[in-house]
């Protein structure tokens, strides 16, 4: 993948950046003047990006998850950021009571999500599970070992934490406001000085469906007036399983190995940060039915497409 | 006439959480979903945001302070306000008022404003006659009647009621992209008055968006058509049935300019600066009110016409120019909001007037709480006087009017706010008012040093707001 950003201005009058990072699209929105300015803004926030990308990625050689996942049963010291994630991480598999477990990836082996199958059976379902589980790990705060065959994963954390990241290095660099978007992942840097909001579309997967007849890629998007704070949606309407005519949705309940029931089709949180507005979605997609009454609880502003 | 950005806050306000306003999504389940779930089932959790919101403190090294987010007021999307006001004089005038605002976003920064209101007025106000030592009969404004004052009281005029339609249209949209225009159109009619006003004003941001400089101008054109005439200037009160001093209805043009700067002075705090310029023409006066003519020793009424004593309708200048400076600071103090607001008004009716106002956003949850304080004083107008006296050369101008003389207010209130799902919001807001004068000197004189000649007047001002 090309690790080039550019920028432009857009029709609104603020800068555009734009990089591929993470899997997603990645965007930066300026209200800087020059293009300089803007250059310079995107390569904080775009370096910000791939450095965690490269650090974090399970799916790359050498950097900590990769000693982590093949520390074949020995500790692995880590450094400060790595070991305030995990610590985050723990506090997230308490306040989820174990739905939100970073160990849990191991499961996606057994469960494919790509349509018409069979579903796995209980056995390979249980083998995953003695893999599954942070009750497994031993964190002392510096050194984690895991279980032999036991991975961990960011992939629930990690957008979120690079949005807010960069965007607290994009405040540092500029008095301007920012949007730091990750795919859908978004926060301000900070509020814009004049206190007008900044226009944000968050894709609508409600009114995606009823668009279903028209473009197939045309995807509805809400707009929304951001002040403050960050936006996160979880969930995704594409990936499911369909197995003797019931629809299994891709979010996996770790205490259970089994597909999070009548999940939301997603579920997006405005929070004053992203990594907030991203666990709060998260935790929402893993009550299942009661994501709604969930949510509620939270005091949070939210919009759920079933 | 108030131009919007005169009194009103700078629209470049901190977004407290009551702007919050998205509605949730929920269509109908899609298929039936049978669930074949294995043990551990789904049990609703309860709160973790806050847990959650120190995690990410410790993860991100400090927290954010909240989000604000808004749906774009897209086409078909209304918003709604609706207050109810009442402000309520002890044993004088008593206003209730319903207000209806209705906004529509029509996307890309442009918006539509319609605003209703219905006030009406009842009571009795101070008729500018002074009190005495017996009991004093007047000519109600119609000629049709008459009304008597008992001995020791402030002359009231009883027959007040009124009833106010107003309406406000306006029209905001963008101009490129640092600029914003507003154009609108004001009308309002009463029983003896009808208003109109056409309004605009443009801002433009500078300074990467720190800086905003508005120029505003207003022009409104009234016509009062008093009850039974407009009265000849010091002119005196004719006994019942002879109208043969009042004439028709007359007119005024109240043209306003204003040039103002917000300028923000660092991450949480705001500053305003606004300089008005308003000037009046035409007829000035208040058709209702009266001075007392009486014996500069005794202060005892002197004879008027019929069996009444001598009033005389008091007379203003027809143009009045009045310099106002304003200037807000506005601190956000974590979720917490305070402002703080001085305003200096001049005149060439040499009334000085400043006003020292300030507010507290108090967030507490899910729900706030808004202490407000103010505070008033003023000078009197150079024609400003208590009563004339029988025998002397009449002044050109002179006035009785209370609101032309030395005094000073206060106010003290508090809101109570509740945001409510899907960006409703339910307000209640209390304020006591009290005003105290200066007892102009002309009324220091023989008997009239007995009474109380500028009493104090308290309200109580309640109101109700609802947002959806």
């Amino acid at each position: 993948v090309s690790r080039r950003a550019t920028v432009r201005r857009a029709e609104e009058g603020h800068w555009l950046g734009t990089f591929q990072a993470m899997a997603s699209r990645c965007e930066v929105l300026m209200d800087v003047r020059h293009q300089r300015e803007a250059d310079r803004l995107l390569g904080i926030v775009s370096g910000e990006a791939w450095r965690l990308e490269d650090k974090f990625s399970r799916y790359l050689r050498g950097n900590v998850v990769d000693a982590i996942n093949h520390g074949n049963g020995s500790p692995v010291e880590v450094d400060e950021e790595t070991a305030r994630l995990l610590d985050f991480a723990v506090q997230l598999h308490r306040l989820s009571e174990g739905r939100f477990d970073i160990t849990s990836g191991v499961l996606g082996r057994v469960w494919a999500f790509d349509g018409e199958r069979p579903l796995p059976g209980a056995e390979e379902i249980a083998a995953a599970l003695r893999l599954v589980g942070w009750h497994r790990a031993q964190w002392d705060g510096r050194r984690l070992r895991l279980e032999p065959g036991m991975q961990i994963d960011f992939g629930g954390i990690g957008k979120e934490y690079a949005v807010d990241r960069a965007a607290q290095l994009a405040a540092e660099a500029t008095e301007s406001s920012c949007v730091v978007n990750f795919g859908g992942d978004l926060v301000l840097s900070r509020p814009r000085p004049t206190g007008e909001p900044w226009r944000v579309g968050i894709e609508d997967a409600a009114a995606d469906r009823r668009a279903e007849d028209e473009t197939a890629d045309r995807r509805a998007t809400r707009l929304i007036l951001l002040y403050a704070g960050g936006l996160a949606t979880s969930g995704t309407t594409k990936r499911f399983l369909l197995a003797d005519g019931v629809r299994y949705g891709h979010i996996l309940d770790p205490t259970t190995g089994w597909p999070v029931q009548n999940a939301p089709r997603s579920v997006t949180v405005a929070a004053g940060s992203c990594v907030e507005a991203g666990m709060i979605a998260t935790l929402a997609m893993l009550q299942g039915a009661a994501a709604e009454s969930f949510l509620a609880a939270q005091g949070v502003r939210h919009w759920i497409a079933r | 006439m108030q131009l919007s950005g005169s009194s009103t806050p700078p629209r470049h306000q901190p977004q407290p959480h009551g702007q919050l306003r998205p509605r949730h999504e929920l269509p109908p389940h899609g298929q039936p979903q049978a669930p074949p779930r294995p043990a551990g089932a789904e049990r609703p959790q309860g709160r973790i945001a806050v847990a959650l919101a120190a995690a990410t403190a410790s993860l991100l090294g400090g927290g954010g302070s909240g989000a604000a987010v808004a749906e774009e007021p897209a086409d078909g999307n209304w918003d709604f306000d609706v207050a109810l006001h009442s402000y309520r004089e002890a044993d004088r005038v008593n206003d209730a008022s319903g207000t209806f605002l209705v906004r529509r976003g029509a996307g890309g920064g442009r918006e539509f404003r319609l605003l209703f209101t219905i006030d009406t007025l009842t009571g009795a106000s101070a008729s500018g006659a002074a009190a005495s030592g017996r009991a004093q009969t007047f000519t109600s404004p119609s000629g049709k009647a008459s009304y008597t004052t008992p001995a020791g009281e402030t002359p009231l005029d009883p027959t007040f009621l009124d009833t106010r339609i107003a309406l406000a249209a306006n029209l905001v949209r963008p101009v490129g992209r640092f600029s914003q225009i507003d154009v609108g159109l004001s009308l309002s009619n009463e029983w003896d008055y009808l208003h109109t006003g056409v309004n605009g004003r443009l801002s433009r941001d500078f300074n990467e968006r720190r800086s905003t400089l508005t120029l505003a101008a207003a022009v409104a054109r009234d016509t009062i058509d008093p009850e039974g005439g407009a009265p000849l200037p010091l002119s005196p009160m004719l006994p019942v049935g002879d109208l043969s001093n009042k004439a028709g209805s007359d007119d005024k043009t109240v043209t306003d300019f204003l040039i103002g700067v917000t300028q923000v002075l660092g991450r949480n705090t705001i500053g305003q600066l606004n300089y008005t310029l308003s000037i009046a023409d035409g007829y000035l006066t208040d058709p209702y009110k009266l001075l007392s003519v009486v014996d500069r020793r005794t202060g005892e009424p002197a004879p008027g016409p019929g069996e009444l004593d001598l009033y005389l309708f008091e007379a203003r200048p027809d143009s009045r120019a009045k310099h106002s400076l304003f200037g807000l600071w506005r601190r956000a103090l974590g979720r917490d909001v305070v402002d703080l607001s001085y305003r200096y008004m001049t005149d060439d009716w040499e009334i000085e007037s400043h006003t020292l106002e300030t507010r507290y956003r108090w967030e507490l949850g899910s729900f706030y709480l808004q202490p407000h304080l103010r505070y008033y004083t003023q000078s009197a107008a150079e024609f400003y006087q208590g009563a004339l006296f029988a025998g002397e050369e009449l002044p050109r101008f002179a006035s009785a009017d209370y609101r032309l003389g030395e005094l000073d207010s206060y106010t003290v209130g508090l809101t109570y706010g509740r945001p409510l799902p899907h960006g409703r919001q339910w307000t209640v807001r209390l304020e006591y008012y009290e005003q105290s004068g200066t007892s102009p000197p002309e009324l220091a004189v023989g008997s009239l040093r007995d009474f109380d000649q500028f009493p104090s007047v308290d309200a109580l001002i309640a109101e109700t707001g609802f947002r959806w």
